[in-house]
């Protein structure tokens, strides 16, 4: 804290310069931007070209589960990483005091009561976001985050469901969703001969059955990134 | 059709298959290191088969059968297919050396195994990637990836240090995006290809490049920007800061080429490449300073890598004259691939020492408490690479880069090359005099010194590295023909 406390502290000349030189650089970037102004483009009208051979009618998961799926996968793994490293550096601080006794968490009736008519709604919120994302906005990171959120709700009226990165259930699901993805896309290598593209009449199923894992895939990440960084989060 | 597939879905196979491997890591409980040796070493194969298909000619390959404005394409020439060559390779030792390094079953090992391997995707994918922003998803496991690797080792420094480098790094992926949003708004295509036809030489392409640049020349490590480098790479356990020090920084720099000589060509000026040249000629000089004032080992090790990123951009005024671009850019690969090898081997063997000796202040290392002589003779190979005498690859990228500047007559470059030398020479010699120094430890070491035995496999693979950078020196004339077999230069 106090290094924090020192370092902003130091100098305000170097500060007035920073910020002026941040004020030139955003207003060369905006100039830059004024002067192509005139060149507006974008891609939607391809996308919208292509829609029809995507499998799914909503352009925004189209481009993410289907055009530009290898980037969507490689965003999981970015997630996977994340809760991959969390959970290591959580199981380290958490190892000295594995000794120390688990304090009583007084929980209200009520939030208890509110979790347990919450959680189900929230499954339901996030399967129908998982389901309407191919038409509509929605789709897996939404209903993951949402699936996720019931967990930190059940995490903070004392009763959390089981996160130990340890566990082969919760590594399992950790790695599902990143690796339907790629056993899809090595599918495809074999039956359309080229890596992601699903079969047309196909791609609809293929694109919801990925969705499905990597909404668990989602929810386990975060709910795990969630515990390891929670104060006393490891109990089982 | 069917002939053109067999060959191109290799560049998908060198992404999937390190991706395999580290979700096999991950989901097996136990003995996660075996699916991420088999990924190595099939990597390695593959990384062979690409380096001969490309020298015929460049491999292309659209992901989803989804052409460039729509989809990502995948892109490999000899630059790319070198790069993942030098990857897998160093990636390979370095891979045997951690077998031995981590304790088995510790959390730090089974966190390293599928770690280890998402960073190899990262690097595979900066290198064959096609596509701006695929480019940045890329980078993004990559930086994660390095700073988890960094947190691998205990103790408080080694968190600041990562947590340092995760900032500098969120702080460079973010420019590099800011440049990349601003290419999309103008032009509608992330693809590089499509890019470096269509964009000039305007001012919106001029700052979207000077973003792009900016935020990966953090993430290099160019001499004002390198405040990070030092704790980070020295802080690491020994096998990650030969990954980050030898390969790391390369796909970085790596990157920078691509945009300043091939997509954004006509946005870079000779300004700024002489600005980049400038910036590198005073990391050469202040890394080395640096690195003689260095109290530790592998500080010292560290703050060489700032000299020799120095030398990579030092190389960028040459690479924009069309009379030597040729040999500039020869130099180039030599200098990545020669440095890749001996500042691999320079960490392993350092990582030796310290395990060794259970310190690394140079004060206080005696030849009583170091390990066995293969360690030394790695450390000292490795050492004559760096400093650029023959027959090591470090001299040859020193020649390449000095004949041409002396063709152009940039004097000042060939005098700070010079110079370079003599304060590399300077520092490694401050290492070998103590494998040399027989004197009695200081009484206050005398009990540490019953320092753990080092194992042969991490001993050999150090000298491994070592022999690679001087063979380098000896193979000169087939490793440059196999990069120039169909590069395209402007």
């Amino acid at each position: 804290m106090n290094a924090t406390d020192a370092n902003s502290a130091v100098p305000p000349l170097g500060r007035s310069l920073l910020a002026i030189a941040l004020v030139g650089i955003g207003l060369v970037l905006g100039w830059a931007l004024w002067h192509q102004a005139n060149a507006q483009a974008s891609l939607t009208a391809t996308v919208m070209t292509e829609l029809p051979n995507s499998g799914v009618t909503n352009p925004v998961t189209a481009v993410l589960l289907n055009f530009r799926a290898f980037d969507t996968m490689l965003e999981l793994a970015v997630l996977l990483l994340v809760a991959v490293t969390a959970g290591m550096l959580g199981e380290r601080r958490t190892a000295p005091a594995g000794e120390r006794p688990a304090e009583t968490v007084s929980v209200s009736p009520l939030l208890l009561s509110l979790t347990r008519d919450l959680t189900p709604v929230m499954i339901l919120v996030s399967a129908y976001l998982l389901w309407v994302g191919a038409k509509e906005p929605g789709g897996a990171f939404q209903a993951g985050a949402v699936l996720a959120s019931a967990g930190v709700l059940a995490h903070f009226s004392g009763r959390s469901w089981r996160s130990d990165h340890r566990d082969t259930s919760i590594r399992m699901l950790l790695v599902l969703g990143t690796g339907a993805f790629l056993i899809s896309a090595l599918a495809m290598l074999g039956v359309t001969g080229t890596y992601f593209d699903y079969p047309v009449a196909w791609a609809g199923i293929w694109i919801l059955a990925i969705e499905t894992a990597a909404t668990l895939s989602i929810a386990v990440m975060l709910y795990v990134t969630f515990c390891a960084v929670m104060p006393g989060g490891d109990r089982p | 059709m069917s002939e053109l597939t067999s060959g191109p879905a290799l560049l998908a196979w060198l992404i999937s298959l390190p991706l395999l491997g580290a979700l096999t890591s991950i989901a097996l409980k136990h003995g996660g290191r075996w699916p991420a040796l088999a990924v190595v070493i099939a990597n390695l194969g593959l990384a062979c088969w690409l380096l001969a298909s490309t020298q015929s000619a460049p491999l292309r390959y659209a992901l989803g059968g989804w052409e460039a404005p729509l989809g990502i394409v995948l892109y490999a020439d000899t630059l790319s297919a070198m790069m993942i060559g030098i990857t897998a390779f160093v990636g390979a030792v370095v891979s045997w050396y951690s077998l031995d390094y981590f304790t088995r079953d510790s959390s730090s090992e089974r966190t390293f195994w599928p770690l280890w391997c998402l960073l190899l995707t990262a690097l595979n994918t900066l290198f064959l990637s096609g596509d701006a922003f695929n480019l940045y998803v890329g980078l993004e496991i990559l930086s994660l990836s390095a700073v988890a690797l960094v947190t691998l080792s205990s103790g408080l420094e080694a968190i600041q240090a990562a947590l340092r480098y995760l900032l500098v790094s969120l702080m460079g992926s973010l420019c590099y995006l800011l440049g990349v949003a601003l290419l999309y708004q103008a032009y509608a295509t992330l693809d590089l290809a499509l890019l470096a036809e269509v964009s000039g030489s305007g001012m919106l392409e001029r700052a979207a490049l000077a973003l792009m640049v900016a935020g990966l020349l953090l993430k290099t490590a160019l001499f004002p920007l390198h405040f990070w480098l030092p704790q980070a790479h020295a802080g690491a356990p020994a096998p990650v800061s030969a990954l980050l020090s030898a390969l790391v920084l390369k796909a970085t720099f790596y990157l920078i080429l691509r945009l300043w000589f091939d997509t954004l060509a006509d946005a870079a000026t000779q300004m700024g490449s002489l600005l980049l040249g400038l910036l590198g000629c005073i990391a050469i000089l202040w890394g080395s300073l640096q690195a003689l004032r260095a109290q530790r080992l592998k500080q010292l090790v560290a703050y060489s890598t700032v000299a020799q990123i120095g030398y990579l951009f030092a190389l960028f005024p040459l690479l924009n004259d069309p009379r030597v671009a040729g040999a500039a850019f020869d130099s180039v690969i030599y200098f990545v691939i020669a440095h890749a090898c001996a500042k691999g081997a320079m960490f392993l063997a350092a990582g030796n020492i310290l395990t060794a000796a259970g310190h690394d202040r140079l004060a206080d290392l005696r030849a009583a408490n170091l390990p066995s002589a293969i360690t030394l003779f790695a450390l000292a190979i490795a050492g004559v690479s760096l400093i650029g005498l023959p027959p090591t690859g470090g001299f040859i990228a020193k020649w390449l880069l000095l004949q041409s500047a002396l063709q152009v007559g940039a004097w000042w470059l060939a005098g700070v090359v010079l110079l370079g030398g003599l304060l590399a020479a300077a520092y490694i010699f401050r290492i070998l005099a103590v494998c040399f120094d027989i004197s009695p430890p200081p009484a206050a070491m005398q009990p540490s010194s019953q320092g753990a035995i080092v194992s042969a496999g991490r001993q050999w693979s150090a000298l491994i590295l070592a022999l690679a950078a001087l063979a380098l020196g000896f193979l000169a004339a087939p490793v440059l023909d196999l990069f120039d077999a169909n590069l395209v230069t402007d």
